[in-house]
C-alpha cells in the first residue's frame, strides 16, 4: 500500500514535467507495475499495462530485488527514461536531443521528494494513532 | 546550416545500482522488448513500417 495520497503523485508527476520541458509525458507506477498516475502526451493506449510491462522489464535487469535501476531507451522517434528505486518506477519519454544524467537527475528529484512526503505521512499517522 | 549525416541507431542503456552503464547488444531479447515499449509511449510506428529508417 502506497503511503502518500494519490494526489501527490499526479502532483509528483506535473512537478517532473514542469523541472523539463523536454519531458513529454510521464508515468509512476509502484515496484510491482501498478500504475499510479500518468501525465503529459503519452502514446501508448493501454498505460495499466505499459506499466506491467515496464516494470518487469526493470525487475528482469535488475541484478537484486528492488536493486535501483536507470535505463534509456533511444530511437528514431523520442528517448524513454526508467527509473526503479525501493518504492517506486518512473518512465518518461522526451525527444532524442536531451541529457540523459539531466533527465535522471529531475527524475531522481522527484522521486526523492514522494519518499520524503511518505516518511512525513507516516509520521503523522503514528502521531495520529497515539 | 550543414549537418552531418549521422546514422542514428536505436540504443538501450542499463545502469544497475551504481555501476557502469553498458549499452544491451543490439537485437538481445531485452532490448528488444524495450525499444518495442519505448516506441509504444513515444508513438513511433514499428520498425518494419518504416521505410526511411537507416
Amino acid at each position: 500500500m502506497c503511503a502518500v495520497p494519490s494526489s501527490a503523485h499526479d502532483l509528483a508527476l506535473r512537478y517532473l514535467l514542469e523541472l523539463s520541458t523536454d519531458i513529454r509525458g510521464a508515468l509512476l507506477l509502484d515496484r510491482d507495475g501498478r500504475l499510479l498516475a500518468s501525465a503529459g502526451h503519452l502514446a501508448a493506449e493501454d498505460l495499466a499495462s505499459m506499466g506491467e510491462r515496464l516494470a518487469a522489464s526493470a525487475r528482469d535487469l535488475a541484478s537484486a530485488e528492488h536493486a535501483a535501476i536507470e535505463i534509456d531507451v533511444h530511437s528514431a522517434g523520442g528517448a524513454m527514461f526508467l527509473l526503479g528505486e525501493a518504492q517506486h518506477v518512473m518512465a518518461c519519454v522526451t525527444n532524442r536531443s536531451v541529457h540523459p544524467g539531466l533527465i535522471f537527475y529531475d527524475m531522481h528529484a522527484v522521486l526523492r521528494d514522494l519518499d520524503r512526503a511518505a516518511a512525513a505521512e507516516a509520521v503523522r499517522e503514528r502521531g495520529v494513532a497515539s | 546550416m550543414r549537418r552531418r549525416k549521422e546514422v542514428r541507431r536505436p540504443r538501450v542503456r542499463v545502469r544497475v545500482q551504481h555501476g557502469e552503464a553498458r549499452l544491451l547488444d543490439e537485437g538481445s531479447p531485452e532490448a528488444e522488448q524495450l525499444l518495442t515499449l519505448a516506441r509504444e509511449l513515444i508513438g513511433e510506428p514499428p520498425q518494419e513500417e518504416r521505410a526511411d529508417v537507416r
